[in-house]
């Protein structure tokens, strides 16, 4: 009989805990709180379908959005963990549910049928850790290449540098066996059948043609089937090199004439393991890894991260750099948003809007440069502050940016908005349903433009943004057109927190006066023995963290962007899970795009508003 | 001089153009050089003065049929070089005694005697006189519209039934 | 004076070839770098400005640029159809302006020079035969490129250019019923106004044919594959459709087809609907010349000149309209196109030609003669038909998207939520 730990004050109140606990005691052997206070249940990985559906399903539960799944590993030997971020809409409660799966038995349910959202995120698991989720319909590698077989990077015994054999990659590279050159689901849109001991078999009029193996009779006119006048379903490889992907995304696409008949999206082109590498460095100096992710709207990352690590750090920012966040945030999201305009202008062929928001754009990152001296790679934040105080100047610049930028907002509606070949594009096409889009994961303005008033800044509101009067726009038909009219509308909204907070900025110190944390200026640091010894080990060690682990979200400009971060209180985290946004996202496209033509894919493509960089880290 | 020699050119590369078009494997290629054939005859019509049915042709066989050729031939991805139409001993034996009897007729035409000679002459100039009272336009559109009005609109009503009958064809029992 | 005849006219009309042909290729490239100017004068930007004054030797050293690069084939491509498929695409737009009068007619010793490469009888449908085999360069190239992208975009745009063939001939119906005659320099003549001959309409078509210029030129623009209806190149579906697989001078060739055809629909609608090289409130330059070889009016060579200017500024202003619509308008979408094109304009344009005949038979049954007043009638029909016309092509009822999901009509989506 395992013993059952007594519940502090904060968790044993959680309903869900109780809940869990009279349900599966033995199960939900261990609870714990994360860093900001909400429960941490620990449930038997044997167990774990079960309990989550009795989460997702119980009314009085109804985790309906799961936030997300990711694996961390506590150090070679340890068992790897799972963890099940869940948020109930209804009921606006924050849980996690965390499994030790045994390194010997690296096996649990899959949540696929519970959550879509599962789908990729238990692949993404199941290739950086190896853990194998039964019932999961498709787990194949998703980041690295499908055929990779040095092992999983995320674990511990994995080497930074990575396991990587050049003879074996040549000899894939060159190899005739098409299983090594082309995706399983690719293979299958172009008719091969792919058996389970990784043989390929062609298909019928191709085996004809003796190119493949497995030869197949010749199929004699008279047994031509009656539909041989529709033609054969054209397989067309939009990206990774193509305008409208907006990155190296790769979208297979099987169509019939002009219409998508299935879709099958490829991404890890740009997969550079910064979860790994962050393992590697100190908790600062992870900060400029952060901004590399979301390249168009950098500082919400490093905003995000910094946010995390002073939840582990138990510290209190001061009030100016809170408000200084919240306007940096803020212009951002504007920043991002500015860029999914232009380019979804252009994906549906006006031009010119596009060139109407990159002149704001410019003038966001002038303000990014006169303050971090960096445009797009600001690494702005460090650990329990930022980099500097705002430079003299730049709060009158920051007012002038939010004073005439709804001009050019307005003007872009007015050419767009009621503009008939806009709306004919746009309207009822994507369209994704309240219901889908939470089980998808989908967050920001693609979740709400499907009709759900679900913003981070208002669920759990950080950096005091309950202090700041702005509204969340929600959409209605959850389409194309939505999405627009959701993001133009979440600017205006912007910039009336930008100017609420500017309003409102105090004066005083912009780092917190601990200096185990912040480096102490340099003329202290001269002239006392103390500051220099902490500007020394600062500088030579880094942040020491507290054992801990946390998940922290914020509301980025394409969804809830979140941090799995652990920490075993030395200097350099353990675990640096980026959750972003746009990897869920994009899952859901496949569905969007099903039985649309070619060129609403690029519409719908862009109106998730995905960029590369976030979702292959 | 120069219009007999351009007739001639014209009418050369449309025999040439024709043979070729037959010739061909890629029923792409077949069609670009169906669509040099209509040209040339068009340069044919154009050199008899009949400039309307020269601009008719081009427009309706040179733009709008051949395009459709094309375009199903584009659409439904046939332009695999791979399939002849001709099909066995029998399929040559019938296309050649075709072509035989067809070369005999047309050899008697300009061979044989005044009896074999088309029913309808027309004097050399009388197009351009026609056209010189009427508009090029009125020499072809007054007898289509007043003597033959019936007979034009019967077509019109039996292509529509083609059209129909088509599209339920088509159509098949899919919906 | 008496038009030019035997030796003469031959003469007259190389030179009138050589010279229009130079005119038209330096139109094109002033074309671009004006049509370059002028988007970036909309985009609050400088254009091109870096190759001589103002940016106007841009177009040379494009053009020296394109001449130098390397020629490329892909391996898949179909060589002889690759290489004819450039040439198909430039070779229309610059012929059909043969048929074009663009200025009046010039005196010379040895007779009277119609400012016209080829007054061929048949006028206006030489230019709807050359303008339907514009298709087999988009075709054509689509096909032989021998890639994916190329071929979706051959398809579309043949069958977008054979589509909108229809309407924009169709469109052209009503003209014919008024002028009774194809010729081109006939139907500028009949926009004039004239003491002696025949009767004529004393005003520019674009007002008793209001309606049937807008569809002319709808049909124009998706004739020229510019947007909004530029979906055989789409940059950002199709990568630029047909042309993808094409480089340097083969690429070039394409684009100097698409603005001779950009110009040649303008000076079309010029001559159409514009008065053609007619100078308004001003009836000097009116002069005609009738089938028998009778001069009206006095020709002369500043006049030749005058009108030459008035018709250039008439077709650079319409090329204006078209870099106009172009940086403003987002793309349609192929099967909106489609349906705009056969569900809609085929029978607006059908029913159009049915009131304006109808209108003309009642207005000659009242007994009004050929003139102003005929044409002011005429002009109040098309002013009550464009009402409609505009208030039918009103938003969500003619251009749908997707067929998924109802969206309430009406209703604003985005809608605050206070927190």
């Amino acid at each position: 009989m395992v013993r059952v730990a007594p519940l502090d004050g904060k968790a044993a109140s959680h309903p869900s805990v109780r809940a869990l606990r009279e349900r599966f005691s033995e199960g939900a052997r261990r609870v714990e709180s994360d860093a900001l206070g909400y429960p941490v249940v620990w449930i038997d990985p044997r167990i774990n379908g079960e309990a989550l559906r009795f989460l997702r399903e119980a009314p009085d539960q109804a985790y309906d959005l799961l936030a997300d799944l990711m694996g961390a590993h506590a150090g070679i030997g340890a068992p790897i963990q799972v963890w099940y971020q869940l948020w109930s809409m209804a009921h606006g409660r924050q849980l996690r549910i965390a499994c030790e799966v045994p390194m010997h038995d690296l096996e649990l349910d899959s949540v696929t049928d519970l959550w879509l959202a599962a789908d990729w995120l238990e692949r993404e698991v199941w290739d950086m850790y190896g853990v194998s989720f039964r019932g999961h319909p498709d787990l194949r590698r998703i980041l690295m290449p499908e055929n990779y077989e040095e092992g999983f990077p995320l674990r511990k015994d994995f080497p930074l540098r990575g396991r990587f054999s050049r003879s074996a990659q040549v000899s894939r590279a060159l190899s005739r066996d098409l299983i090594d050159i082309y995706a399983v689901d690719e293979l299958e849109m172009a008719g091969y059948a792919v058996t389970d001991d990784g043989g390929v078999r062609a298909p019928p009029e191709r085996a004809a043609e003796g190119g493949a193996p497995g030869g197949i009779r010749d199929v004699s006119p008279d047994e031509q089937p009656e539909d041989a006048l529709e033609g054969e379903p054209i397989l067309i490889n939009m990206g990774p090199q193509h305008p409208a992907t907006h990155g190296v995304l790769r979208l297979v696409l099987q169509l019939d004439g002009e219409r998508v008949v299935r879709c099958s999206p490829h991404i890890g082109y740009l997969h550079t393991g910064f979860e790994k590498t962050c393992e590697f460095r100190e908790w600062n100096q992870c900060v400029p890894y952060t901004d590399r992710m979301d390249y168009l709207a950098p500082m919400l990352y490093n905003i995000g991260y910094a946010g995390a690590v002073e939840a582990l750090l138990d510290v209190e920012i001061t009030e100016r750099c809170r408000v200084v966040r919240v306007i940096l945030g803020e212009l951002n999201r504007i920043l991002g948003h500015l860029l999914w305009l232009g380019t979804t202008a252009i994906d549906i062929g006006a031009f010119s809007v596009f060139l109407y928001t990159f002149q704001e754009r410019e003038r966001i990152y002038n303000l990014h440069e006169a303050y971090t001296g960096g445009r797009i790679t600001t690494s702005v934040t460090r650990v329990g502050g930022m980099m500097a105080d705002l430079p003299v100047g730049w709060t009158a610049a920051a007012r002038d940016f939010a004073a005439t930028f709804p001009e050019t907002l307005d003007e872009v509606e007015r050419l767009l908005s009621r503009n008939a070949i806009w709306q004919g594009r746009t309207m009822d096409i994507g369209v994704l349903s309240a219901d889908r889009a939470v089980s998808y994961g989908v967050t920001g303005p693609t979740l709400r433009a499907s009709g759900v008033a679900y913003d981070v800044r208002k669920a759990r509101p950080y950096l005091g943004y309950e202090e700041y009067d702005f509204d969340v726009p929600v959409g209605t038909a959850g389409d194309v057109y939505d999405r627009y009219l959701v993001r133009v509308e979440e600017m205006r909204q912007s910039v009336r927190i930008i100017e609420q907070a500017l309003e409102r900025l105090p004066g005083g110190p912009i780092n917190i006066d601990d200096y185990r944390i912040v480096l102490p200026p340099k003329g202290e640091a001269m002239g006392s023995i103390d500051t220099m010894i902490s500007h020394f080990k600062l500088v030579m060690e880094g942040v020491r963290v507290p054992a801990g682990e946390t998940w922290y979200s914020i509301e980025s400009s394409k969804g809830e962007l979140g941090f799995g971060i652990v920490s075993d209180g030395g200097t350099k985290p353990v675990r640096c899970r980026f959750r972003g946004p746009s990897f869920i996202n994009i899952a859901s496209l496949p569905e969007l795009v099903r039985g649309e033509l070619v060129a609403d894919v690029v519409a719908i493509n862009a109106s998730l508003d995905v960029v590369l960089g976030e979702i292959d880290r | 001089m120069i219009q007999d020699f351009l007739f001639q050119a014209f009418a050369a590369s449309a025999i040439l153009g024709a043979v070729i078009m037959v010739t061909r494997r890629n029923p792409v290629s077949a069609v670009i050089f169906l669509v040099g054939v209509f040209f040339a005859t068009s340069g044919m019509f154009l050199m008899l003065d009949a400039h309307y049915i020269a601009a008719i042709n081009v427009i309706l066989y040179g733009g709008a049929i051949m395009v459709l050729f094309l375009f199903v031939l584009m659409l439904l991805n046939l332009g695999h070089a791979d399939w002849r139409d001709l099909r066995g001993p029998v399929g040559g034996l019938v296309g050649g005694s075709i072509s035989i009897a067809f070369l005999g007729v047309l050899t008697r035409l300009f061979v044989g005697g005044a009896d074999a000679r088309p029913v309808v002459e027309i004097a050399g100039g009388a197009l351009r006189e026609a056209a010189a009272e009427q508009g090029v336009v009125g020499v072809v559109a007054r007898p289509l519209f007043q003597e033959y009005v019936i007979v034009l609109e019967v077509t019109g009503v039996l292509l529509l039934v083609a059209i129909v009958g088509t599209i339920l064809l088509a159509r098949g029992e899919r919906t | 004076m008496n038009p030019v005849a035997g030796g003469a006219f031959a003469l007259a009309t190389v030179g009138k070839v050589v010279l229009f042909f130079t005119v038209l290729m330096l139109a094109v490239m002033l074309a671009t770098i004006f049509e370059r100017k002028v988007c970036g004068f909309m985009q609050d930007r400088s254009g091109p400005n870096r190759v001589g004054p103002w940016g106007l030797l841009q177009v040379i050293a494009d053009g020296i640029k394109n001449l130098l690069k390397e020629e490329t084939m892909p391996e898949q491509a179909v060589r002889p159809f690759f290489l004819l498929a450039p040439v198909l695409a430039i070779l229309p737009a610059t012929i059909l302006f043969a048929v074009i009068p663009f200025a009046s007619p010039l005196p010379t010793p040895w007779g009277l020079v119609e400012m016209i490469v080829a007054d061929v009888p048949i006028g206006f449908l030489y230019v709807l035969a050359i303008g339907s085999i514009g298709v087999y360069g988009v075709a054509m190239g689509g096909w032989a490129s021998g890639s994916k992208y190329s071929l979706l975009g051959g398809l579309r745009g043949s069958a977008q250019m054979v589509s909108y063939e229809v309407a924009l001939a169709l469109s052209l119906v009503p003209l014919i019923l008024l002028t009774g005659d194809v010729r081109a320099p006939e139907i500028v003549s009949m926009q004039q106004t004239f003491t002696a001959g025949p009767a004529t309409y004393a005003t520019w078509f674009v007002f008793p044919l209001l309606v049937g210029l807008f569809f002319f030129f709808v049909s124009g623009l998706a004739e020229t594959n510019r947007l909004p209806f530029d979906l055989p190149e789409a940059e950002a579906e199709l990568i630029t459709g047909y042309h993808t697989e094409y480089s340097a001078m083969k690429f070039s060739m394409f684009m100097i087809g698409e603005f001779a055809h950009v110009i040649t629909v303008a000076a079309l609608v010029t001559v159409f609907f514009l008065g053609g090289w007619d100078i308004p409130f001003w009836q000097g330059d009116n002069i005609r010349v009738l089938s028998d070889g009778t001069v009206i009016g006095e020709p002369t060579w500043w006049k030749t000149l005058l009108t030459l200017g008035a018709f250039g500024l008439k077709t650079s202003l319409l090329v204006l309209v078209f870099v106009w619509i172009r940086w403003t308008l987002p793309r349609f979408r192929y099967d909106q196109l489609m349906d705009l094109g056969w569900k809609f304009m085929l029978e607006a344009v059908t029913v159009y030609i049915l009131v304006i005949a109808f209108v003309i038979l009642g207005i000659e049954a009242v007994g009004i003669p050929a003139g102003g007043w005929y044409a002011f009638v005429l002009f109040l029909v098309n002013l009550a038909l464009a009402g409609a016309l505009f208030f039918a092509m009103d938003r969500g009822t003619l251009i749908r998207g997707g067929a998924k999901g109802a969206r309430s009509a009406g209703g604003d989506a985005a809608q605050g939520q206070g927190g």
